[in-house]
């Protein structure tokens, strides 16, 4: 007899994490003998180039270390057992966690706004299979840490505007101070998901002013908290309360080119404008299709949290696109790895707003995100 | 008065109702009252008559005796012979509501409550006098009273001693015993040599096992409280299962209130029982009042409290502690269930109604229930704003989530609920303990018994005056640590009793608030040591992993507390709090200032009771009606 029952969200979410793993170790341990095809030639050559790395002859078991970003003070706590102080296997190790997280996330989230199971699993395997995540897991960067951080941030904003669990914000808070923590930068898509989570706070209790104040105090606190301790550490070790930003931004990826394009302010825009959004359309078609058709239809429908949802993402999207143009941010991967999970955020967000008509939206993404998948698996053999 | 062969009266000519009417000792209107209310609680009229406070329970009694015609005895003025007396013993004559008086000429006199229901006392009377007996009709808190005069030692005994009796290992009797004297003499004296002969590396030894400690203790709060936070009690007691509760099957409920020198609370104190959402007839309510505070004794009287109200004096004597008094209380309880309240709480009115609807859902081993306490005053100043922040994140976050967990639970100080014959089997409280709750609920999980937690607040006064505060505080962490030693006697059998699940939850709680205190100044020294002198004494002190726990303790640690204190506001409903919980650190500073001060009264005074000044919010009439936001 067929149970009715469903299965707990977190065994669920448990078993993707456990599958992410194995598939990442797989891919990552069998990369370079596997065999000569072109899948493994490209496997091969970013293992090899992109290796990222804090090794452990730089560690410093001070104070300093606190000036470091968060993959560097876990990779320092890794190699104080001798097994990760060879062939990158701390930060290995890190990539494959975090990167793996975000399925066990992704798997969670999607049963948590009422979508079928199946969902989840295609949700997870359309992650998986995605070239970019495998890049920036296979080239042990700090990426996937970024990603689970984001990840996690944006899901429970979807969490609080849908069902008003106060929780969310805690994690909403947790979530933001990491990533900054993990990566400064990060704080530009950050800002916009708790500006949208205090929105909602304050027209959930409008008479009560406290509530959207203690809201904020619940969101802000680890953010700030990890701010002071950052400006902290770097002026009394170093007199300079942005030393750790620096160190953030030291070209660690070695394949990473500094473009230093420094037009006058008419032609940044025109490429912040132009210029950005054709990169992001061709970077990911699957997430500038589905971003604007949600924005399109939520304007049409007047349901602004899917609106504002999308252009949450856009916006620092094109900021970090164009920051990155004039050259004051390096980091190449992480909006490419972020769109497929933002494609698939905006997939949640629609079915947690539509809940009775939730195929319309998951069928029509999971076909677009796949496609896209695929014809980038194409480019790489 | 005239001795019958046959001690049994005969059917009632007149109804009771008729003859207090007649009699004009309560009015029609009180007639009909109790009566709609009997037809409710199914509570007879005379119970409920002195429960709202129409009649007394002198008058009544006398009625009673007019009804049946049986004669009366007022048994504060007659003499009773104690020789007679003590042919039955205390329990008995509690549980019949009977106590032999004299006996004079082959006949013996014996005073009971209820002349309609003779047969039971008649049956056991029989068996320790077979001659002729003649029935007197009292009220029963004559008994009480009676029994409590002619059984002083026992009663004293009891309360003291009951604890000790059944299990001298449970009892704080003495702070320390002698294997844990030579054992920590031992571990001192190897601590000094080692400390002279290898400095470094001893100092090292205790930086790794603080640090290890503390980062155990942070995680473990970490996950307890946000498992509390973010799920409901475990046996949820919801609007439909109140409703559907017969008040005609309510057990009768206790309700201890310990008071010592707190006449101002007296009016606040009535006015919360008279909320109550329980039938009044099924309430023994018990004041608990010390023999030598005779100014809350005349207050007390002055206030004509109803009649379920009994006030009972405790007898002086050392240690003149709250667990003394209501052990004292305990043993004429006669309810069901029994329960402690302050004198200055205010609990929700359905709080009993809730905590019967949860011991019904519970399974058989759950034998209290503990309500969670919040302050009504929290907006009186920044201390009571903390001391708010942190009993919002205790009682509302950590207690449910150890709830949660299946690990044993410190009671708080009120507003514990028991199966009243389950706390007599276990020996009541601990009387020579000072957090004589926080024991109480080790022991419970120790003989396999469990506690929940309901979903229903008690409002306390907080603390507003400094200097009290502090030695409150002193008073709660002293009795954590009597209650970690006492446990700690016996440290393999506690592992076998508790379990590994339970005994680590003990220490990480019981163990560890005390420790966190004592210890942070130590860790705030250092680290404003490291920041101003850079010394290579301390790089030494903190070889790479232990510098990474502590600088986690330091860093995460700290955070994690400030913000768990930020978090439960939010749950508990008080959003003007958050900011304030963010000063959280400050308050810490005051805590280990009482930590240290226990240690140093737990060698020194260990049984000294300081004793909490109430009254202090100077808003007595401004409590909350029930209402979780409370008065702002």
């Amino acid at each position: 007899m067929k149970s009715n029952k469903r299965p707990p969200a977190i065994k669920q979410a448990a078993l993707a994490f456990l599958i992410a793993v194995l598939f990442f170790t797989f891919i990552r341990f069998t990369a370079r003998t596997c065999g000569f095809s072109q899948l493994c030639t490209w496997l091969d050559q970013n293992v090899q180039n992109n290796i990222a790395d804090f090794p452990p002859s730089q560690v410093d078991y001070d104070s300093r270390i606190f000036l470091r970003p968060l993959q560097h003070i876990l990779q320092a706590f890794l190699y104080i057992i001798p097994f990760f102080r060879t062939s990158h296997l701390a930060s290995l190790f890190l990539s494959i966690l975090f990167a793996s997280l975000t399925a066990g996330l992704i798997m969670r989230a999607v049963q948590h706004v009422g979508l079928p199971i199946i969902v989840g699993w295609l949700s997870v395997l359309l992650y998986l299979s995605d070239p970019t995540i495998i890049e920036s897991v296979i080239s042990a960067s700090g990426v996937p840490i970024l990603i689970f951080f984001l990840t996690m941030t944006f899901i429970h904003l979807i969490t609080w505007q849908d069902k008003r669990y106060w929780l969310a914000l805690v994690w909403i808070g947790l979530g933001t101070a990491v990533a900054v923590l993990t990566q400064f930068n990060a704080v530009f898509f950050l800002i916009l998901p708790v500006l949208a989570a205090l929105v909602i706070a304050y027209r959930e209790n409008p008479e009560n002013p406290n509530y959207a104040d203690n809201a904020l105090w619940i969101m802000v606190t680890p953010l700030v908290y990890v701010f002071f301790v950052r400006f902290f550490f770097s002026f009394t070790l170093a007199s300079d309360p942005f030393v750790f930003y620096q160190l953030e931004n030291e070209p660690i990826l070695v394949g990473v080119v500094k473009q230093m394009i420094q037009p006058p302010i008419l032609p940044r825009l025109n490429i912040l404008l132009r210029g950005q959004l054709t990169v992001l359309w061709l970077t990911n078609p699957s997430f500038v299709v589905l971003s604007a058709v949600t924005f399109v239809i939520a304007l049409i429908k007047r349901k602004g949290f899917p609106a504002v949802f999308a252009l949450m993402i856009w916006i620092p999207l094109l900021i970090l696109a164009f920051s990155r143009q004039i050259g004051t941010y390096t980091e190449t991967t992480v909006k490419a790895s972020f769109l497929c999970v933002s494609a698939l955020l905006i997939m949640l967000v629609n079915a947690a707003q539509w809940k009775k008509y939730h195929w319309l939206f998951f069928i029509p993404a999971i076909i677009l995100i796949a496609s896209w998948n695929f014809f980038q698996w194409l480019q790489v053999v | 008065m005239t001795v019958t062969s046959d001690p049994f009266p005969a059917p009632p000519t007149q109804r009771l109702g008729d003859i207090l009417l007649a009699q004009s000792l309560i009015s029609q209107q009180e007639l009909q009252y109790a009566l709609e209310a009997q037809n409710n609680s199914g509570e007879r009229l005379g119970q409920i008559l002195v429960s709202s406070g129409a009649i007394n329970r002198l008058a009544l009694s006398e009625m009673l005796a007019r009804q049946c015609g049986l004669p009366h005895i007022d048994l504060r003025r007659q003499q009773v012979h104690p020789n007679t007396a003590k042919l039955l013993s205390p329990t008995i004559c509690r549980n019949l509501g009977c106590i032999p008086v004299r006996e004079s000429a082959g006949t013996l006199e014996v005073a009971v409550v209820d002349p309609w229901n003779l047969k039971p006392v008649h049956e056991h009377i029989k068996s320790i006098h077979p001659g002729k007996i003649q029935y007197m009709v009292t009220s029963e808190f004559d008994i009480e009273w009676t029994t409590r005069a002619i059984f002083h030692d026992t009663y004293l005994n009891e309360s003291i001693w009951g604890l000790f009796y059944r299990n001298p290992q449970e009892c704080a009797n003495v702070p320390f015993t002698r294997l844990q004297i030579v054992t920590m003499v031992i571990i001192a004296l190897f601590f000094i040599i080692s400390l002279m002969t290898a400095p470094y590396p001893t100092l090292l030894v205790l930086n790794i096992a603080a640090a290890l400690v503390y980062l155990g203790i942070s995680i473990f709060r970490f996950v307890i409280a946000l498992s509390g936070a973010s799920r409901q009690e475990l046996i949820h007691v919801r609007e439909d299962d109140l409703q559907a509760l017969d008040e005609s099957r309510l057990p009768i409920y206790t309700i201890l209130i310990p008071v010592f020198r707190e006449k101002e609370v007296l009016p606040v104190l009535m006015q919360s029982l008279g909320k109550i959402d329980y039938p009044a007839s099924k309430l023994d309510i018990k004041l608990l009042l010390e023999e030598v505070d005779q100014e809350t004794r005349e207050a007390a009287i002055k206030i004509n409290p109803p009649g379920n109200v009994e006030f009972i004096t405790i007898p002086d004597s050392q240690p003149r502690t709250k667990p003394k008094a209501c052990n004292y209380g305990l043993i004429s309880a006669r309810g069901k269930y029994l329960v402690i309240f302050d004198a200055e709480d205010k609990p929700e009115p359905d709080q009993l109604k809730k905590v019967v609807c949860t011991f019904q859902k519970g399974e058989d081993d759950l034998i209290c229930v503990q309500a969670k306490l919040n302050y009504y005053n929290r907006n009186q100043n920044l201390l009571t704003r903390w001391f708010t922040c942190e009993y919002s994140n205790w009682f509302d976050m950590i207690l449910p989530g150890l709830n949660r967990a299946g690990l044993p639970i410190p009671l708080g100080g009120t507003s514990n609920h028991f199966i009243t014959e389950k706390l007599r089997e276990l020996g009541g409280w601990d009387p020579f303990n000072v957090t004589e709750d926080a024991d109480l609920g080790i022991r419970m999980y120790k003989h396999d018994y469990r506690t929940a937690i309901v979903d229903s607040t008690t409002y306390e006064e907080a603390n507003s005056k400094l200097w009290n505060w502090i030695r409150q505080r002193t008073r709660w962490i002293k009795g954590y640590m009597q209650t970690w030693f006492v446990n700690m006697r016996r440290p393999l059998k506690l592992l076998k009793e508790l379990g590994l699940k339970g005994i680590l939850g003990m220490h990480l709680t019981i163990g560890g608030t005390p420790f966190l205190f004592i210890i942070n100044p130590i860790f705030w020294f250092l680290t404003t040591m490291s920041f101003v002198f850079d010394t290579n004494m301390l790089s030494e002190l903190f070889p790479p992993i232990i510098f990474f726990i502590s600088a986690f303790n330091l860093i995460v640690g700290n955070f994690v507390f400030v913000y768990l204190n930020v978090i439960s506001t939010f749950r508990r409903g008080y959003y003007e709090l958050g900011k304030y919980a963010l000063l959280s650190p400050v308050y810490w500073v005051l805590m280990s200032f009482a930590a240290w001060r226990a240690l140093w009264q737990l060698i020194s005074k260990p049984f000294y009771w300081e004793k909490t000044t109430h009254g202090l919010s100077g808003q007595p009439g401004s409590a909350p009606d029930g209402h979780p936001g409370g008065s702002a």
